[in-house]
């Protein structure tokens, strides 16, 4: 009797496959509460906007017809999403930059050792503990053409009746100018903590050098808060292609759509409109700016980071 | 080359206590100066208050016969290494060696010159165009000195330079240091907590605790006659034996238990004092000697030496180094001899007896 042995794999192989498998499965299990949590509030929310923008949709929500592109065909031709797209990139552009070199500003004086530093310190990250809906309504009231305190200041030096919400070429700053200081705490917070990490044995050396505080802006803190800049930046340009409850309280995206940014134009569409098709795919195509932009930043901006 | 004086130097953070008290040397110009102390007792503030890097107090710092007190670091003329070395990461090691020089009116042709001169000098010519982080800690402690070398100032400040070293590397960069520092013939200040780098590297030392200066003086004056018992035992590794003893006419009591007989260099005048004895003065008896005998209770064997742990009384343990490798076993009873004059004799309150040697009062009380 010749019958092959059934080949049997060597008792650890086995044994090594059984406690692989059991690893994998506890890994899982720890994982397991926030893939549930993910799965259902992103990622079948996600994959259900996909799937909606490419169909028309009744007044529910519930796709009817199959058009494939021709919902981003139709965005893509529209003037009012065009106009959209132009009030979203000069809001990033508005807000990010400034943010960004505000707060810089800030964390750099607030780093110094001085008396009662920490009250400032408090006082520029405050903005981080508000609400947007709370600021908002402050701003709208500061906003506010006949009691706001702006344009009591503004009156002092013989400007008067500045419309910062009702005029289209200026409803967009004010917008920015509010979305800014709503900013500034979180992203001062986060470049202070960046300001503190870096050794202080390297600013005392560049004191025996002795070189100006401007070169050594320039050649020690900047390129040591590098990879803190690249993190604030990113965040902050992602949440700022994101606002939207500054807008729909400050002016629900008028005057003339001048502050009618992508989400504000998705959230109209979807929940006024109950046109759900088109909604998605603006969000379709939101969700890929923002993909593509970070990636480039990763890409061109990275080079210029110096992780330790 | 520049002179470093201080002239009753205090340093205060919170104004109430002192962390540095009335402190007064003079550092002499090509000397090689080591602060040296356990951790916590005010080296490294001395030599930050040196650098400009803290304020001081009170008090007068003069470098080159002028006082600096308020001048900012870069206008004193020196470098300084740092523990962590402090090179800058994202920059090249050519870049971290000239980093600074152009505030000094070097020209680009001058900052290479002298970068490939300190690279040199320090075996680090390959690795200027790399990264602090590509580089191994003794690497990077050598791109720490070049930096302090190429701006060509007189003095250069260390603090624990080779503390991140391992003890091998540690042991060559020490003499490497002392080399460049004759070479160069710059004042170093050295800090350092190792007493074998203070022993091994200084001209002349400075012995510190609690921020006050306990002993000044080359460092075999201070090994052979240690101003007080924190001096000696600081000092040496081991460190000097010490024990409590009653002086009863010409014999030393130790405990109530064990009686040496001594003929001269008897302290006069004291009943209690506390008695020094380095650990190479305890040798095994020779006939003729007057011994006596004591129960070994550890034996270290290193190769070249044997360090012999015996029992001076129940409670007091004290060490006897013999060179060579010796047989000697745990439980064994040595008979052992001091030599007279090796004897070194403290007051109660820690201070040495009878020398003539002048030294600080460290407690602040008055000898009595």
């Amino acid at each position: 009797m010749n019958t092959p042995l059934p080949v049997q794999p060597p008792a650890s192989v086995q044994i090594r496959r059984k406690r692989t498998m059991r690893t994998t499965l506890e890994g899982i299990t720890y994982l397991l509460p926030s893939l549930i949590l993910f799965s259902i509030f992103l990622f079948y929310p996600m994959l259900r906007t996909m799937y909606l923008s490419v169909y028309l949709t009744d007044y529910q929500g519930n796709p009817v017809q199959f058009v494939g592109i021709e919902n981003f065909v139709y965005l893509l031709k529209d003037v009012n999403f065009l106009q959209s797209v132009k009030a979203t990139l000069l809001f990033v552009c508005y807000t990010v930059p400034t943010s960004v070199f505000l707060a810089l500003c800030l964390a750099l004086m607030a780093n110094e050792k001085l008396k009662g530093i920490g009250l400032f310190r408090t006082c520029f990250s405050s903005t981080m503990g508000m609400s947007v809906a709370a600021s908002s309504v402050i701003w709208m009231f500061m906003y506010n053409p006949s009691i706001g305190v702006i344009n009591k200041v503004l009156s002092l030096f013989g400007i008067s009746d500045v419309q910062w919400l009702l005029d289209p070429k200026i409803a967009l700053v004010s917008v920015a100018i509010s979305t800014i200081w709503m900013n500034t705490g979180f992203t001062f917070l986060i470049l202070l903590g960046g300001l503190q990490n870096i050794d202080p044995s390297l600013y005392e050396s560049a004191r025996i050098a002795g070189v100006s505080y401007l070169y050594q802006l320039r050649k020690v803190t900047l390129p040591l808060l590098s990879p803190t800049l690249f993190f604030v930046t990113t965040v902050s340009l992602i949440h700022s292609f994101q606002t939207f409850g500054q807008i729909d309280i400050l002016t629900k995206g008028g005057p003339m759509d001048a502050t009618n940014v992508i989400v504000y134009s998705i959230y109209k569409d979807a929940f006024i409109n109950y046109n759900f098709g088109s909604a998605s795919a603006q969000a379709v195509i939101l969700f890929f700016a923002i993909l593509v932009v970070t990636f480039l930043q990763f890409k061109f901006g990275e080079r210029k980071v110096h992780y330790q | 080359m520049a002179k470093v004086e201080l002239v009753h130097v205090c340093k205060s953070y919170n104004g109430k206590e002192d962390v540095i008290q009335d402190l007064s040397v003079s550092i002499e110009p090509g000397e090689f100066f080591v602060l040296v102390g356990p951790s916590g007792c005010g080296k490294s503030t001395i030599l930050r208050m040196i650098a400009g890097l803290e304020a001081i107090t009170s008090g007068e710092l003069l470098i080159g016969g002028i006082k600096v007190n308020g001048m900012p670091p870069s206008e004193r003329n020196l470098s300084m290494v740092f523990q962590n070395y402090a090179l800058y990461p994202h920059l090249t090691v050519e870049q971290n060696i000239t980093f600074g020089l152009h505030t000094k009116k070097i020209s680009k042709q001058e900052q290479k010159k002298r970068c490939l001169e300190a690279a040199e000098m320090l075996g680090l010519t390959d690795f200027l165009k790399l990264k602090p982080r590509q580089l191994s800690g003794g690497q990077r402690q050598r791109v720490a000195l070049a930096r302090a070398i190429v701006t060509h100032a007189p003095i250069c400040l260390m603090d624990e330079p080779l503390s991140n070293l391992d003890a091998k590397l540690r042991s060559k960069m020490r003499s490497e240091i002392r080399q460049l520092q004759r070479r160069l013939g710059i004042t170093m200040i050295y800090v350092t907590h190792d007493q074998v780098e203070a022993m091994t590297m200084a001209d002349r030392m400075m012995v510190l605790n609690e921020g006050r200066p306990q002993q000044i003086g080359a460092p075999l004056e201070i090994y052979n006659h240690p101003s007080n018992i924190f001096v000696a035992s600081f000092i040496g590794a081991p460190p000097m034996n010490l024990a409590k003893a009653k002086v009863l006419e010409s014999s030393l009591l130790f405990n109530s238990e064990r009686v040496m007989r001594l003929h001269h260099h008897l302290p006069s005048s004291q009943q209690q004092v506390i008695v020094g004895v380095r650990p190479e003065h305890i040798r095994l008896a020779d006939t003729g000697d007057e011994y006596f005998i004591a129960e070994v209770v550890n034996v270290e064997v290193l190769g070249t030496e044997t360090l012999i742990t015996f029992e001076l009384t129940k409670t007091e343990h004290w060490i006897a180094r013999w060179s060579g490798q010796w047989n000697v076993h745990v439980g064994e009873q040595v008979p052992l001899f001091i030599d007279e004059t090796a004897f070194i004799f403290f007051h109660e309150d820690g201070q040495r007896l009878n020398h003539p040697v002048s030294s600080y009062v460290a407690s602040g009380e008055e000898r009595k």
